[in-house]
């Protein structure tokens, strides 16, 4: 149980250490920049050096879990296809029944590529470019980070509503929670966290469908597991990438633009990275919950 | 170069990023120790010249 608690805990006593540590790095820097005035000019870049070398771990380990998630989403996708493929004939009035168009797959397959050559290479790019147009302001590259960013945003919202226009199409999606109630939460989630917050409403209101008849067949221990481990990875990221955004909403009044935005600028791209991986747990419970609804639907039949 | 894989690009963008970090570090190394804003000039263009012959060894010219 204490291992298992751990794993939830872990990553906030991560948040907290970093927290704490930039507040005491800029506790010190305000005490050397009171006693040398001349240090001023030497403080935001060695500030920003500290950061790096103090966050980098963060950031460092968050593209690590992405890369890890896509490797297994990859993999899992690899196995699942022919499976999937195979009882889309066998089981034609099963599929027929919840209306399951095999073009999510397809849809499935491309955000994995996505992520793989795409995603993971460009906000390691932007990130640089950041760090470059903040260590040198003459010289900026925001533009091209900021491209680079919205491009992938882009595409993520592409592949997003591909998946969600499919299945609205097919019938499996309806929205359960009253349109009345749900567009102004949207709304509200959506500007607090952008990409993010629209994901986690559209995605969940996708497996309504499902949902009862999947814990009947796994039993409601055994899928709250399973949802736990989906968005696990997800929820890591977020925590790592709203850590950014705290620390720099608490270091802007005593560091300057420079840092904050430094900060502002990694948190980010971490969302992007959070967006993604709430995407790819969307699609890993979505394909479980199609086999669980098969498996209890073909109970029986003869083939 | 291509590497093993075939990826052409990631290696090109490799490379530039780590000539684009080289100079921005030795630029900005320069601009504290020099204290002079002329020096910026000089920085933007060696930026410009790692971009070009990335760009060029991208392109195969």
């Amino acid at each position: 149980m204490h291992e298992i608690l751990n794993i939830f805990l872990d990553p906030l006593k991560v948040a907290g250490q970093s927290i704490i540590l930039i507040l005491i790095y800029t506790i010190l820097f305000l005490i050397v920049e009171a006693f040398v005035p001349k240090f001023k000019t030497w403080a935001d870049t060695l500030f920003i050096i500290i950061l790096v070398l103090t966050l980098g771990q963060t950031v460092a380990d968050a593209f690590s879990i992405m890369g890890d998630l896509v490797n297994i989403a990859s993999d899992f996708f690899l196995g699942i296809t022919p499976i999937l493929t195979s009882l889309l004939v066998v089981l034609n009035s099963v599929f027929s029944f919840i209306a399951w168009s095999p073009v999510i797959l397809f849809i499935f397959e491309i955000l994995i590529l996505l992520c793989k050559k795409v995603l993971i290479p460009a906000i390691t790019v932007a990130l640089i470019l950041d760090f470059c147009t903040r260590f040198i302001q003459d010289i900026s590259f925001s533009k091209a980070s900021e491209l680079i960013r919205g491009s992938v945003m882009t595409l993520i919202t592409a592949s997003l509503i591909a998946m969600v226009t499919v299945l609205s199409f097919t019938g499996v999606a309806f929205f359960t929670i009253d349109q009345a109630i749900a567009s102004p939460i949207k709304k509200v989630i959506e500007q607090t966290v952008p990409v993010v917050g629209s994901l986690i409403v559209e995605g969940f209101s996708i497996f309504h469908k499902y949902q009862s008849t999947a814990t009947t067949v796994a039993g409601f221990g055994a899928m709250s597991a399973f949802w736990g481990a989906s968005f696990y990875p997800a929820g890591r990221l977020l925590i790592h990438a709203l850590t950014f955004k705290f620390i720099a909403a608490i270091v802007e009044p005593f560091t300057g633009s420079t840092i904050s935005g430094l900060l502002d600028d990694v948190g980010k791209s971490l969302l992007l990275l959070c967006a993604v991986a709430i995407l790819l747990g969307i699609a890993f419970v979505f394909i479980w919950l199609i086999l669980m609804v098969i498996m209890q639907l073909g109970v029986g039949k003869s083939f | 170069m291509v590497d093993i894989n075939g990826n052409y690009a990631t290696r090109g963008g490799e490379k530039l990023l780590i000539k684009l970090i080289a100079i921005i570090l030795i630029g900005k190394c320069l601009l504290l120790l020099a204290d002079e804003k002329d020096i910026l000039v000089y920085i933007k263009l060696a930026t410009l010249l790692i971009f070009i012959t990335t760009m060029l060894d991208f392109l195969k010219l």
